[in-house]
């Protein structure tokens, strides 16, 4: 019998998943109308009408998964898991656009509508590229609808869908309230959801991801360039167009990152902005690359070398994007990363996307049917064996033979300058600091994957040889590589190897734009580069010799040497790169601004990375423990000491300032609670607490679903920050109720029961107590008022056994008290009677209840009057000096790139009206010479193939 | 181009030695009996023992707290971490520890916390 299933609305899902289905099936219509445009004759083009009007229908169809997943949510439909997972109704709806992208399928949709919305772009002004270009990005949008589907074919299953009604859910199937009726009526779970996690309700939430996708999309374009170039044979000319996207690509995705690094920072208590997690790495790693391609690309348009390595880097910076999201979506992270989503089954699907355009790129840059045949054959024989389960294996015999086919494709296809580069000239190093930015790429990528190189080191054909080596050599490494099992890397093993690698690029930012696109004079740059080069020095040694090397060797923390030494180097060498940059800036800002975008963007990188050294490196805990209970006397077991005990009215030292806690204050916005902590910031006269200098609240958003969220509060000053956030906070501080339970100055707080044993010690709000005796004592009664007591004048009651334990008691004050809660037996009536000690100094009661005859030991409570129940956090303050060097830096580079763009636009305009020669391209004159003209080419190729034949 | 493939093959062999092989092999993922027989740092992945308590006194000592945890081989030892007690400790799904042995405590200089994802829970109800 049908189920008739009250108040559900299930017309959205199907109206969302339709769309979905739509945005699949013309994506790959789209796929097919671009590869008849490639092949039929340019000049009717024939299905150009029909490949636009697929694209405008997947756009369509993008759009309308997009407004029907928001709609949805807006109307509160919970009984679709989607809304219900990350929506509830008491949500602010400002929240609502990040709580559409929070899950794993609404980032997915994120990017599918933006290469969908940047399509247009290509369509608008592609020109003779647009065909091929739409053609590469359908065929990605035919991988990321997919992703959206959510249908089983057997037991594979494609995709996972916004648009499920839970009851459909894979792991509801078959449980009994999926066939009530009424389910959505009776169940209280499902009346409302389960909201947005507190942590991601700020605007950064809102900004950071489509920033961060937007990239992610841009990064996509250059890729079809690429592929386009291979696909029409127009090998030297796809790298104009992908010049500007790649930069545009480049600023966006950096923009992208650096939010998310300064979310981090702002309102997270990561207490940094950058900790080298395997999220943010997976996202910068394909932006070093994408930004070694663009400087590639500049090297091929001005000198048309370096062909191969245009098409290499761009092709792996978008393999690396979807690298990324299989990184971070398949939950092959979860052991090793704070934000990585953790839910499985997308593992496949994202390593079949990503080794089908690996494929594809290898297919298209092996010119020729036979190695196409043959490699593809390789590929299919590797995917059975992947879809039997040997996908460990397989992959890595996909990963040596797709190498080994590009290597091939390189020797065979790709031209060979038969002139040796100039050593002296501005494309070579210019192509060793792409080079560096990639080698130091693959160093961090390399690390980030060690999850995914665990699963293969523990598959048959990696594991039986080292293993064999092992036992043959017992060397130390190949046992841990046998045991498959290595750790993540910390971030301090990122920040000594990227920092040797940024001394190199520092070095090359600087120096590379003095050298002409030709052999240049060295006594020439010499000459223009020797004062900022002794100004420079001068400043950057000044700077190291007071961050890194007078501070004395027994304040170094362990491992912080070897850092500082590598940052004393890299400190001057990066002054060096923003003094010579901005020289040269004002060497050729007679030629206008629009010229300067380089250095501008160079002077900024090398802010940025100066600002995140600095403070980073001299990032200083103020909030140290000056004050209280000497922790070593109590716990012999070390601490890091960088968390403070304040509690209330209390005025600590900390570095410059005093600091005391004024008071906590409930507040309510959006219907969320908050509680904030006032702490004042006091001047330090000679030594005693001054005037007040600044105020920071850092607070607690309260969420009883999904825990409390922690906020920093930081104040600005232009050359340092101090940052503030709570580490630790007792539950009932928290809760506004028992603010007002403790105006009763008779309440007590829930008492907490403790079992010991003479020598041991409880820890009461307000006091350490130890037990010092147990002891058996003669009980008498006080006729008069029928009390019990120890010692006294009335007649001993022998059916009364009396128990003391004698405690020593120390309170803040470091006063030592002795207090005996007493306990008493009736060997008649089994009854017993305690007695409370009270201490009213520290306002604790101790009452002494139970003993364990047979361990020795015994049960006492301990509770604290509310009224004197400390009212306190554990809090960390930091100082982070130069911070805001790092984000003017940012600024800097966004700024100065945009400029570059927007030159390369112009001139790329110019050229295609009057093919007049650009400023850049008059400076150099071997252009010509190594530039291979396509149909050259393409004909020797058609020999060499005919060879074969 | 020839400058190029000496710089290229040099950077590849420094990299292949330097980067992959030399560093690779730090610190690992072991079970507790396996880090009492090492003398390095290590990293253990399990579950808090909600069972027993977590200990931690910040008007004491704020920067310490105690537990105890179950390796995945369920072996169950009390660890010993230099850091704030960290919020939602308790509900965590999933725990890794880094450190090593000290005495009979494992004393951890870092931790990493799972937070269990907000399922509903139907069966509950």
């Amino acid at each position: 019998m049908e189920i008739e299933y009250i108040g559900e609305q299930a017309w959205w899902g199907q109206l969302g998943h339709l769309f979905v289905v739509a945005a699949c099936v013309t994506s790959i219509f789209g796929v097919v109308a671009a590869a008849l445009r490639v092949k039929s004759n340019p000049l009717d083009d024939k299905w150009k009408s029909t490949a636009r009007g697929l694209y405008i229908a997947h756009s369509v169809s993008v759009l309308g998964i997009f407004f029907t997943l928001l709609l949805m949510m807006i109307n509160h439909r919970f009984e679709y898991h989607y809304v219900w997972d990350h929506t509830k109704s008491s949500m602010s709806m400002k929240y609502i656009l990040a709580a559409m992208w929070e899950g794993q399928e609404g980032s997915t949709l994120l990017w599918l509508l933006w290469h969908a919305i940047l399509g247009w772009f290509v369509i608008r002004k592609g020109g003779e590229w647009e065909g091929p270009v739409i053609g590469v990005v359908s065929l990605v949008q035919v991988f990321l609808s997919m992703m959206l589907l959510g249908v089983y074919f057997g037991d594979v299953h494609i995709g996972s869908s916004p648009f499920t009604l839970i009851r459909l859910r894979e792991e509801n199937f078959g449980l009994p309230w999926t066939q009530i009726g009424d389910y959505l009526q009776k169940i209280p779970l499902f009346q409302d959801g389960d909201g947005l996690n507190p942590l991601l309700q700020n605007y950064w939430m809102t900004i950071h991801p489509p920033t961060l996708f937007a990239g992610f999309a841009l990064v996509t374009f250059p890729f079809a360039y690429a592929i386009a170039g291979l696909w029409t044979g127009k090998l030297y000319t796809w790298q104009k167009p992908a010049l500007v996207w790649t930069f545009v690509a480049i600023v966006v995705l950096g923009t992208g990152i650096l939010m998310g690094g300064a979310w981090a920072y702002e309102s997270l208590s990561f207490g940094g902005f950058w900790a080298w997690d395997p999220v943010e790495n997976a996202s910068l790693v394909p932006w070093m690359v994408l930004v070694g391609a663009g400087h590639v690309m500049m090297i091929h348009k001005i000198k048309g070398r370096s062909l191969f390595t245009t098409f290499l880097l761009t092709i792996a910076s978008f393999l690396l994007i979807v690298y990324s999201t299989f990184l971070t979506k398949s939950g092959i992270l979860a052991d090793s990363s704070v934000h990585a989503f953790t839910e499985e089954g997308l593992n496949q699907e994202l390593a079949v996307f990503m080794c089908f355009f690996l494929w594809l790129s290898i297919c298209f840059m092996l010119r020729n049917k036979i190695p196409i045949i043959i490699y593809t054959t390789i590929a299919l024989v590797v995917w059975v064996f992947f879809m039997k389960g040997y996908s460990g294996s397989a992959m890595i015999w996909f990963g040596l033979s797709s190498f080994a086919f590009m290597v091939w494709s390189y020797m065979k296809y790709f031209p060979k300058e038969e002139k040796e580069e100039e050593l002296w000239s501005r494309e070579f190093w210019m192509f060793i600091g792409s080079l560096v930015l990639v080698v130091a790429a693959i160093q961090i990528a390399w690390f980030t994957s060690i999850p995914v190189i665990n699963k293969f080191l523990a598959t048959d054909m990696l594991h039986s040889p080292i293993q064999a080596l092992y036992d043959k050599y017992q060397w130390e490494s190949f046992e841990e590589l046998a045991n498959a099992n290595l750790a993540p890397k910390k971030p301090g093993y990122y920040n000594k190897w990227q920092a040797g690698f940024t001394i190199l690029v520092m070095l090359l930012m600087a120096v590379g734009q003095y050298f002409k696109y030709r052999n240049t004079k060295f006594a020439d740059v010499a000459k223009a580069l020797w004062i900022p080069f002794v100004a420079a020095i001068g400043t950057g040694i000044i700077l190291a010799y007071n961050f890194y090397i007078k501070i004395p060797i027994t304040q170094l923390k362990p491992g912080q040497e070897s850092l500082f030494a590598i940052l004393t180097i890299l400190v001057p060498f990066t002054v060096f790169s923003i003094f010579a940059n901005a020289a040269y800036f004002v060497k050729i800002f007679k030629g206008g601004i629009r010229k300067a975008g380089a250095s501008i963007a160079h002077v900024g990188f090398g802010l940025l990375i100066l600002g995140a050294v600095i403070s980073t490196s001299k990032k200083n805990t103020i909030s140290v423990n000056t004050s209280g209970i000497d922790v070593r006397a109590v716990v012999n077991e070390g601490n890091n000491e960088e968390n403070l005990y304040m509690r209330k009215g209390d005025t600590l030292m900390m570095g410059e300032y005093f600091v005391t806690y004024v008071e906590k204050e409930w507040t309510v916005l959006d219907g969320t609670d908050y509680v904030n902590f006032h702490v004042d910031f006091l001047a330090n006269e000679n030594g005693k607490p001054g005037e007040k200098q600044f105020r920071l609240s850092p607070f607690i958003q309260k969420n009883e679903q999904m825990g409390d969220a922690v906020e920093p509060d930081t104040k600005h000053f232009w050359y340092k920050d101090i940052y503030s956030y709570i580490k630790y906070i007792e539950g009932a501080q928290l809760d506004k109720r028992t603010s007002e339970a403790a105006k009763d100055p008779n309440a007590y707080t829930m008492p907490v029961n403790n079992t010991i044993a003479i020598g041991d010690t409880i820890y009461a709000d307000n006091a350490i107590v130890i037990l010092k005796n147990i002891s058996r004592m003669d009980v008498t009664v006080d006729t008069s008022t029928n009390a019990f007591k120890s010692s006294g004048s009335g007649p001993v009651d022998t059916n009364l056994i009396g128990v003391a334990a004698t405690f020593e008691l120390i309170d803040r004050n470091m006063n030592r008290r002795t207090i005996v809660p007493t306990f008493y037996a009736n060997k008649v009536t089994g009854r017993t009677t305690q007695l409370d000690a009270v201490d009213s100094i520290s306002g604790t009661k101790f009452t002494f209840w139970k003993v364990r005859p047979e361990t020795g030991e015994i049960d006492v409570y301990s509770s604290v009057k509310l009224n004197m129940k400390p009212d306190f956090f554990i809090i960390e303050v930091s100082e982070f000096p130069a911070i805001n060097v790092l984000w003017l830096g940012c600024l800097v580079m966004i700024i100065g790139t945009v400029i570059a763009i927007l030159e390369r636009v112009r001139i790329n305009k110019l050229s295609d009206k009057e093919k007049a020669p650009d400023q850049e391209q008059t400076t150099m004159n071997m252009d010509d010479i190594f530039r291979h003209s396509d149909e050259k080419f393409k004909t020797q190729k058609d020999e060499e193939a005919n060879k074969k034949a | 181009m020839k400058k190029l493939l000496i710089i290229g093959t040099v950077v590849i062999a420094a990299l292949t030695v330097g980067v992959v092989l030399l560093n690779l092999s730090s610190s690992h993922y072991v079970n507790f009996t396996e880090a009492r027989e090492s003398a390095r740092e290590v990293h253990v992945g399990g579950f808090l023992v909600n069972t027993k308590p977590v200990e931690y006194n910040p008007e004491i000592d704020p920067n310490t707290f105690s537990f105890y945890m179950k390796d995945r081989t369920g072996q169950e030892q009390r660890v010993i971490v230099n850091k704030a007690l960290p919020d939602g400790f308790e509900q965590s799904s999933g725990l890794t520890v880094i450190g090593s042995m000290n005495g009979n405590n494992f004393v951890a200089a870092d931790i990493l916390i799972k937070c269990a994802g907000s399922r509903y829970n139907v069966a509950q109800q």
